[in-house]
Formats: structure tokens, C-alpha cells, sequence
């Protein structure tokens, strides 16, 4: 049993760094942390309703990132692995495979979790800077760019001086200094005094932000145990069709009538992200945690009968 | 042999650069040589040493930091060049998705073959290689050293003036081994010219005029093999068969007073390689049918016999 | 031309293996055939006609471009990843046929697919049922019509004479700059053209682009909104004429308003003329005051062939549109490395989607810093504004025509000339590439 987690511990380790290694995650993590770093500047002449506009767009960015992220980083990593033998090389040691499964999906969890984690910060700190009408509260997004830049500048100093690899570097450069930047912030009121830590920080969204990491989780999921069965493009083809379809679910399914079985069992299989959105209850009184918790269960639930279904799909697969 | 110059490198060198373009391996440095029409050149050397690095720019998939580098008189990333180039790669680069014979007929629609010279040519190539009967077979199904079979060819398809082989033995059991090295020799004899590449130095020995050895991309050795391998200060006499104790005797007292030294005296051995191949020949015998890979035939006869004259494309 | 062939056979080849082509034939029968069972439209022929053409061909079109934008990406990549390309690439062809080839091969797959949606679409469409219902529905079916526009007033004359005659009237204060004041003239302009008040009417020129024929039937299209609350019908009436003739045919209307209204007119005392004047009388006895929406309020639609010409000429569309976003997908892949080349295509194709709707507001006054940012975005959005996709879906749907203006759009600025410039880019980068790389 010590040997088993700790064998999936070294697997999703590996995975995690391997996947971070890949440019398509810094590009994707960068991307999205500084376009939700500007978005108090691109959406300017909305006046007292830029602070929702740069909330909900910057957690639907997080949303949609988060999930091509998943996505990809789920069906290429598991297929390179098969198409290129390493998964034939480490299965070819006493690693189970449902061990090497479940190390797989762990590492990609960790992965989005930590993209995640960099999203929430961001969306809190720019909806901080869009908060005041005709003013732009610089102790949010300033900070925020400031850890964007320093990441960057460290991660390329450690490749040109060491040889490291750069796109992890600076991935977790950035897994430092984003949560230091919102420490930071949250020193600081809107008037520049230092004040109770979170005074100026709109943590209300944070709950918004672990449902949409909840939902990456789900996907990323799926498209592990599609990847088991199909190829590259045909499991981010299915994933996408997924994804659109649980962003649909509620319009779809909502009104089947009762005796189309097909349907309803399609409706069982596909996952409802509308329970993931809640940006709406934002604008009223706030998520409450017992909501986030239900969430969490549903996708706790979900993600066993998910990587079950892959463990038995990637049980009976042949490795080259 | 003529000495037309089918492959001339000179000063050639080869860096591979980092991120901030800073030279980060130097793979391949300052080599010059050349190949002449009809050689079977081998280059030889460790894992590492540079031999991929050069086959790959002779081949244009790699460009020279530094140097020049023709190849039959052009730029080896010139689409003339290459229609005279056959090219069988270290490892299998072949579609696993198709058939044996659908991997040949594609590569030779790229040559722009008429389609009755093609079938013509798929049809002798199988034979040669002894895979006729597999023909309809993907060839993701295939063995390690059947995939070398249809590696080489692909690289036979064009009837090439300049073969490059790529550890060419790589894979093969011995048997495979040794009717690759006879195939090289065959197609030298009909005025190919060879660059092969590898690091059993008894593939090399066998089948090549010169070599060039490697190592951390410098050129250490090169030279005809007769005169790299030749130890001019001994001598060593074959006698056809068993010589009575007496004769022996008389021999041996000569050579000790013409030398004022002892001479060694051994029953020459087989190398296991031809042991082997002798073995496995008898018991083929015996069993008509052989495993995998069928018989091979004789070299595919649309492979031109010496042309010297063969103008450029 | 037998390279660039072969070398799309193995696209193909590869298509079908990695087992894309099946499931794409399984998705697509689902948003052709499921689809419209699970999504019920208004009850009418007319809305499930709509809702096939829409939603399953739509979702069908979707689906074809993310896997054609992805195949793309990785037909290179991956090829370049798994070493087939040293062997390919020393044969004697040219990187630009490689770069050829794999998009052709691509799009056969496409072709094939989309033409089987397409006519699987068109035999599930509620035809015999449209026919059954009257002998009108018969007559809708195969009545496609083309979308006249009126013509533009120009006001910026008008406008420049307003500008001159209150400035020396005082009426504008000293500290408005001309440009502003001009803009301000011109949308009151637009607002009070748009606006018909009670017993008041409006004329509109349109030029028929041919002559119409007695038997025909013409219509008008018009959408306005009210000044009262409320969605109550509107009294009015319709004159067409011509300039020389202003009255030739009228009819009184009651028309609900905020939705497009269509009334039938007879073309037979129209027939001959090319230069027509539309007029809306205001007769409403509430006084309600009406505003006709500036870009779409009226428009004569004229007959303009048969519904299967117009079908066909959408599926055309879209073919092309796909060809374009293949081609991207191919030099995605050409340039970068697996996963990047996915999203970097993938990020490509919403970049050219949000052409529709990305039109910032410049004319807003902007500190240094915004228009610093907003320069470059002004550059890509002018890149970006031919890459729009027409609606044709929704056109084919509602018995308008795919027009030709989008169809050369489509052919001649996307298909040929960015379609072009990325062969052109994906070629050179190919060239470029040292296709041995180590992994060092």
C-alpha cells in the first residue's frame, strides 16, 4: 500500500513536471494572467459596471483556459506516452496500471489545480483595480503584472545562466509570486493606507473560482479517459463536443420528455457545467459554501466514475 | 572507379544552439571528405560522435553552421540532388498505417516513376528483400528487422546513384547481417556509390574501401581500410593444409635464422559470424520454411549495372 | 501533381486510422439527426425548417472545422515528432508540396463529410410536409429571395450645412470642436430620417439590381420599434412607385412592432421599372411615432432562384470557409510543436470569429496609455475584418439568398488570399526548419 502511493506520488510528479515543461502551459497561463491583468484598461467605458465586466470575463477566461488546458494537456500527454513507448517502459516496471492511470491523472490535476489557483488570484486582483468607478485602484492589477514580469525575468535568467528548463521556471516562479502579490494587495486599502489584511480585496469571488477549478477538474478527466481509447484529435474533437454540451445541458436536457430514454441517459453521462458557473449568485448574495461543497461532491463522484471507466479502458488496451 | 566526386565536404561543422543562440553541442567539427563514384565509404564511430549529425546534412535535414557541402555537384537541399539519393534511416520512419506495398508505392510516386515501372520495381524490390508473401501486411505489424527490409527498399525505389545507410546492419539478425552486406557489396560492384554508417567495426571492415572514424564530431582516422588495418611489421603466411612434423620443422628453422626470432604459429579460426551463419544455414536447409522473414533473392535486376555516364537530371 | 497526391492519400490514410474520420461520423450523425429531436422549435414547418438548417448543419459545420483545424495542426507536427518527415523530405519533393498535400488530403476528408451532412440535411428537411400544408408552403419552399438594401442617403452635405447655419445661429457651444459637432449632426441626422412621427411619412430609393417580371412576387421586409410601451400594431400604409410615378401600388398594414414584419406585393404594375420609391404613411390613430431600424429596417426582397441553388451555394461557403481553416491548422502545425501548433490554431480560429463582433469604440477620447494598447488591436482588427463568416446558415433558413458579394468574400479574400499567404508562410517555414532537430 506505501508502495502504491508512493508510486503514484513519483508518477504524477513526473507527469505534472513533464506537462509543465511543455510551452503550451506557460503560454496558456501567461496569456491568461495578463489579459486578466488589462482587462480594468480594455473595458473602460462600460462606467460603474466595469467591476462585474472584469469579474465574469475574467472568470469565464479562467473557465475556458482552464478547460482547452486540461483538454490538451490530457489527450497529448497520454497519447505521446503511448505513441513514443514510455508508457510501455514504465508499465514494464512492477507499476500497476491503474497506478499509472491514477499518477497520471493526479499530476495533470495538480497542474490545473495550480492554474487554478493563479487564475482566482488574478480575477480577484483585476476586479480589485476595475472596482471604483473612474478609477483605476493600481495596488490590483500593478502588483499582479509586477509577479508576471519578475516571473518571466527569472525563468529566462535561470535558462540563459543555468540551462534550466525555462517554461517550468517560470511557471513556478509564478506559483510563488501571484499569491505573494495578492498578499500584497490585500495590505493595502483603496486609499493607499495599510489596513486590515483582505480590506481591499474582493474575496467574495474566491468560491466562483474553486467551482470553475472543479469543473477543469471534471474535464480534464474526461479527456484522460477518452485518451485511453482515442487518438489525439478525435478525444479533443469528443472533449470539445462534451464540453459544449454541459455548458448546453440545462437548455437540452431541460426539456426532454420523459419516455426518450436515449436522451435521458445521455443527460446522466454528460456532466452540467451550469452547476459551475455561479457568477450569477456573485451579483447577489454571494455562493454560499455549502453550494461549493455540494459541487464538490458531485464532481468527486463524477471524477470516480470517470477514471474508473478509463482504468478498465486503459486495462485492456495493448502497449507497443 | 572514376573520380567524379558524388560527395564532397569540406570544413563542415555543426552546433546546435540553445534559446539565446549560444552553440550548445558542437556535433560535427571541421570535417572534410570526399566520396568518389563507385566507394563504399564508411564512417565509423561511438554513439554520440557525429555520424548522424553528418548523414543528416548530406542529407539536408540538418544545415551546416559552417563549411560547404555538395552532394552528386549540388546543395544537398536541392530537389535534383535528391532524386539520385536513397536514404535508409537509423530507426523506422515508415507509416504504420500502410500496407508493405502501399509504403513502396508511395515513395516512388514521389519520384515521379511511370506506374508500370513502379509495380515493376515493387515487385523485384519484395522479392529481394524476401517479402513477397507480406506484402498486404501493414507494416506496423511488422518485426524490427522486417522494417529495415522495407527501410532499404524505399531507399532502393529510385534506382539512386548515391546510397546512405544508416547503420544499416542495426536491427537485422545475422542472417539479415550478412545478405546486407552482400546486397552493399553487389550494388558497389554495379557502380552505386555507398555512404554507410556504423558502429560495428566488423560491418565496416567487411564491405567498405574507406572509412572515416569519428569521434565527438572530429575526424580522428580516415584512409582506404587496407592501409588503416595493415601492421606492416608482421607477416603472416597461410598454408593450405596440415604440414607433416618434419617439413614443419625445416620451415621453422629457415624463418628462425632469416629472423634471428621466434615465430608464433596458430590454426587459423572461424569469427563467430560466419560460424553462426553456417549453422543456421545447415539447419535451413533441413527446414524449408523460415521464420518472419522469408528467403532473399538475388539483387532486384532494375538496379542499373554501371552508369557512369548518366547525366545530371 | 502525382506527389501532391500521393502525400494526400496519406493524410487520408492517416484521417481514417487515428479513427477521426469515425468519430466525426458518429458526431455528426448526432447533430444531424439528433439535433432536431431534442430541440423543439415553434411548432411551425417553417421553425423546423429553421431549427435543421441552423442548428444541426451549424453544429456540423462546427464540429468539421475544430477537427479540420486540428487535424491541421498535427498532420506536420506530428509527422516532424515521429521522424516520417526525414524520409519524406528526402525525396525529391518540394516543402511546398508536402504543405499541399497534407491540406489536400484534409480536405477531401472535409468535402466528403460536409457533403454528407449536407445532403443527409436535405432529405431530413420537412419538405413533403411544407409541400402538404398549402399550396403556399409549396410555393415558399422554392422561393428563395435576394435582400435589396435601400440606397444610401448621403448626409454628410446636409449635415455640413446644419454645422455652418448653427454655428452662426450660436447654437453650438464654443468649446465643441467641428469633427464633433459634425458627428453629433450626423447621427441626429440618421436617428430623424429612422423616425416617422404620426401622419408623417418616409420615402426610401431602391434600385432593383434587375427588372422584374409581371407574374412575380415581391416583398417587403421592414422591422420598426414604437415610442409606446408595449407591443401593440401600428397602422400604416405602403406605397411602392417610382420617382416619375409616385403612387403605383399601395396597401394599408397593421403591423406589430420590434419584429420583422413581410408583405406580399405583386410585381405585375412594377414590372419594367428598376428605380423604385418605397413610402411608409404613419395612419396610426393612438399617435404612436415609429423608428425604423437604421441598418435593417427595410429592405424589397425580389425572387432569386430555387432553394437547391441557394443550399448549394451556402454548402459552398462553409467549404471554403473550411479550406481556409484548415489551411490555418496546416501552418500551425508547420511552424510549432504539437500542443502549441492545437492551441495557437485553435486560439487563431476565435480570433477570426470574434471578426464579427469586435468593433471597439475609438472615437471615444482615450488617455496616452489606452491608445497605446489599442494601436495594435486597431491593426489586427483591420486583418481580422475580411475574416468575418456571413450568415449564411441562418440566410438559407429564412428563404433569403447567400449573396454572391459574401460567396466572393469568402472565395477570393479568405480561401485565396489568406488561405495563400498561410501556404506561402506554412512553405517557408518548412524550408526553414531543420526537420532532424535532436532533442537537446
Amino acid at each position: 500500500m506505501q508502495l502504491a502511493i508512493r508510486q503514484t506520488y513519483t508518477l504524477a510528479g513526473l507527469t505534472a513536471l513533464e506537462a509543465v515543461r511543455q510551452p503550451i502551459v506557460i503560454l496558456l497561463t501567461a496569456a491568461a494572467l495578463a489579459f486578466t491583468a488589462l482587462m480594468p484598461i480594455l473595458f473602460t467605458h462600460t462606467l460603474d459596471e466595469s467591476a462585474r465586466l472584469v469579474r465574469d470575463s475574467a472568470l469565464a477566461l479562467h473557465f475556458v483556459t482552464g478547460l482547452i488546458l486540461g483538454v490538451l494537456t490530457a489527450c497529448t500527454a497520454l497519447r505521446a506516452e503511448l505513441r513514443n513507448g514510455t508508457a510501455a517502459a514504465v508499465l514494464s516496471k512492477p507499476v500497476p496500471r491503474p497506478l499509472f492511470f491514477l499518477g497520471k491523472f493526479a499530476g495533470l490535476a495538480a497542474v490545473t489545480l495550480a492554474f487554478s489557483a493563479l487564475m482566482a488570484g488574478a480575477t480577484i486582483l483585476a476586479t480589485r483595480t476595475a472596482r471604483i468607478p473612474f478609477f483605476y485602484d493600481w495596488w490590483g492589477s500593478g502588483p499582479l503584472l509586477a509577479a508576471l514580469v519578475l516571473a518571466f525575468a527569472f525563468g529566462g535568467l535561470q535558462n540563459f545562466r543555468a540551462n534550466r528548463p525555462f517554461a517550468s521556471r517560470t511557471f513556478g516562479a509564478l506559483l510563488v509570486l501571484v499569491p505573494a502579490a495578492t498578499a500584497l494587495s490585500g495590505l493595502f486599502d483603496e486609499h493607499d493606507h495599510i489596513a486590515k489584511w483582505g480590506a481591499g480585496l474582493p474575496l467574495e469571488i474566491l468560491p466562483a473560482s474553486i467551482l470553475i477549478a472543479l469543473a477543469i477538474l471534471l474535464l480534464t478527466g474526461f479527456a484522460l479517459a477518452l485518451a485511453t481509447r482515442l487518438d489525439t484529435v478525435p478525444a479533443l474533437v469528443v472533449s470539445s463536443v462534451i464540453f459544449m454540451l454541459g455548458l448546453m445541458a440545462d437548455y437540452i436536457f431541460g426539456r426532454i420528455t420523459p419516455h426518450n430514454r436515449a436522451l435521458s441517459a445521455l443527460d446522466g453521462i454528460v456532466p452540467n457545467f451550469q452547476h459551475f458557473w455561479a457568477v450569477d449568485a456573485l451579483a447577489g448574495d454571494g455562493i454560499p459554501w455549502t453550494y461549493v461543497a455540494r459541487v464538490a461532491a458531485y464532481t468527486a463522484c463524477y471524477l470516480l466514475a470517470l477514471l474508473t471507466a478509463g482504468i478498465i479502458a486503459f486495462r485492456q488496451m495493448e502497449l507497443r | 572507379m572514376s573520380e567524379e566526386a558524388i560527395i564532397q565536404a569540406d570544413g563542415l561543422t555543426k552546433h546546435f544552439r540553445d534559446f539565446w543562440r549560444r552553440p550548445k553541442v558542437a556535433a560535427v567539427q571541421e570535417v572534410s571528405f570526399e566520396v568518389k563514384r563507385g566507394e563504399v565509404f564508411g564512417l565509423l564511430g561511438p554513439n554520440g560522435s557525429g555520424k548522424s549529425t553528418t548523414i543528416k546534412m548530406l542529407l539536408g535535414l540538418l544545415h551546416p553552421t559552417r563549411g560547404t557541402l555538395r552532394v552528386l555537384g549540388r546543395d544537398p537541399r536541392d530537389v535534383r540532388a535528391k532524386s539520385r539519393v536513397g536514404y535508409l534511416p537509423e530507426e523506422s520512419y515508415l507509416y504504420p498505417y500502410l500496407t508493405a506495398e502501399e509504403t513502396l508505392e508511395f515513395y516512388g510516386k514521389l519520384f515521379d516513376i511511370a506506374p508500370a515501372e513502379r509495380r515493376t520495381r515493387i515487385a523485384q524490390l519484395l522479392e529481394m528483400i524476401g517479402l513477397s508473401h507480406a506484402r498486404r501486411r501493414t507494416v506496423g505489424e511488422f518485426s524490427k528487422g522486417m522494417m529495415r527490409r522495407i527501410g532499404l527498399a524505399q531507399a532502393l525505389i529510385n534506382d539512386p546513384d548515391l546510397i546512405i545507410l544508416d547503420e544499416p546492419t542495426s536491427g537485422l539478425d545475422p542472417i539479415g547481417c550478412r545478405q546486407m552486406k552482400d546486397l552493399i557489396v553487389t550494388l558497389a560492384k554495379r557502380g552505386k556509390t555507398i555512404l554507410l554508417s556504423s558502429h560495428l567495426l566488423a560491418d565496416v571492415e567487411d564491405v567498405c574501401d574507406r572509412v572515416m572514424i569519428l569521434y565527438n564530431g572530429k575526424v580522428q582516422a580516415s584512409g582506404p581500410i587496407q592501409d588503416l588495418l595493415e601492421v606492416r611489421t608482421r607477416t603472416r603466411v597461410w598454408l593450405p593444409s596440415e604440414l607433416d612434423a618434419a617439413t614443419m620443422r625445416r620451415v621453422l628453422d629457415a624463418v628462425r635464422s632469416a629472423l634471428g626470432a621466434e615465430p608464433e604459429l596458430d590454426h587459423p579460426r572461424k569469427d563467430l559470424e560466419q560460424f553462426f551463419l553456417e549453422v543456421v544455414e545447415r539447419a535451413r536447409r533441413e527446414t524449408t520454411e523460415a521464420s518472419g522473414v522469408g528467403v532473399a533473392s538475388a539483387v532486384a535486376p532494375f538496379l542499373s549495372a554501371t552508369d557512369t555516364t548518366k547525366p545530371a537530371p | 501533381m502525382r506527389r501532391i497526391l500521393a502525400i494526400a492519400n496519406i493524410a487520408i490514410h492517416s484521417a481514417v486510422r487515428s479513427r477521426m474520420v469515425v468519430c466525426l461520423i458518429a458526431l455528426l450523425a448526432i447533430a444531424v439527426i439528433g439535433l432536431p429531436l431534442t430541440i423543439k422549435g415553434d411548432g411551425t414547418i417553417e421553425g423546423q425548417l429553421r431549427i435543421t438548417i441552423t442548428y444541426s448543419l451549424g453544429a456540423a459545420f462546427a464540429l468539421l472545422a475544430l477537427a479540420s483545424l486540428w487535424a491541421g495542426a498535427l498532420s506536420i507536427a506530428r509527422e516532424i515528432e515521429d521522424k516520417q518527415i526525414q524520409l519524406l523530405a528526402t525525396k525529391p519533393v518540394r516543402r511546398a508540396e508536402i504543405w499541399i498535400g497534407k491540406w489536400l488530403g484534409l480536405m477531401i476528408v472535409n468535402t466528403a463529410l460536409l457533403l454528407a451532412v449536407a445532403i443527409a440535411t436535405g432529405l431530413l428537411l420537412p419538405r413533403e410536409k411544407l409541400a402538404a400544408q398549402t399550396k403556399e408552403g409549396a410555393a415558399a419552399w422554392n422561393a428563395v429571395h435576394r435582400s435589396i438594401a435601400p440606397l444610401n442617403e448621403d448626409r454628410a452635405d446636409e449635415a455640413r450645412t446644419q454645422l455652418a447655419q448653427r454655428r452662426a445661429a450660436g447654437q453650438i457651444p464654443e468649446n465643441v470642436d467641428d469633427s464633433t459637432a459634425l458627428r453629433a449632426i450626423q447621427q441626429e441626422l440618421i436617428v430623424r430620417a429612422a423616425t416617422v412621427a404620426p401622419g408623417q411619412q418616409r420615402t426610401w430609393q431602391i434600385q432593383l439590381p434587375r427588372v422584374l417580371q409581371p407574374d412575380e412576387t415581391i416583398r417587403l421586409r421592414f422591422r420598426y420599434s414604437t415610442s409606446a410601451m408595449g407591443l401593440d400594431a401600428v397602422r400604416g400604409r405602403w406605397i411602392i412607385g417610382t420617382p416619375a410615378q409616385p403612387v403605383i401600388w399601395q396597401a394599408s398594414s397593421e403591423n406589430t412592432p420590434e419584429i420583422y414584419q413581410s408583405i406580399a406585393v405583386p410585381a405585375k404594375a412594377l414590372a419594367n421599372e428598376r428605380d423604385l420609391t418605397v413610402t411608409f404613411v404613419n395612419e396610426d390613430p393612438a399617435g404612436t411615432t415609429l423608428v425604423f431600424n437604421p441598418q435593417d429596417g427595410l429592405r424589397l426582397l425580389i425572387p432569386a432562384g430555387t432553394f437547391l441553388a441557394n443550399y448549394t451555394r451556402a454548402i459552398v461557403l462553409l467549404l471554403l470557409r473550411l479550406g481556409f481553416l484548415t489551411a490555418l491548422g496546416v501552418t500551425a502545425g508547420a511552424i510549432f510543436s504539437s500542443p502549441v501548433a492545437l492551441f495557437v490554431a485553435l486560439a487563431l480560429m476565435f480570433i477570426s470569429y470574434t471578426a464579427d463582433y469586435a468593433t471597439l469604440d475609438y472615437d471615444t477620447p482615450q488617455s496616452r496609455i489606452t491608445t497605446l494598447i489599442t494601436a495594435p488591436s486597431r491593426l489586427i482588427q483591420m486583418a481580422l475584418s475580411p475574416l468575418g463568416t456571413p450568415p449564411a446558415l441562418e440566410a438559407v433558413a429564412s428563404g433569403l439568398q447567400v449573396e454572391t458579394a459574401w460567396l466572393l468574400r469568402i472565395a477570393g479574400i479568405q480561401f485565396l488570399l489568406y488561405g495563400g499567404a498561410l501556404a506561402a508562410l506554412g512553405t517557408r517555414m518548412l524550408n526553414r526548419r531543420e526537420l532532424a532537430m535532436p532533442a537537446i
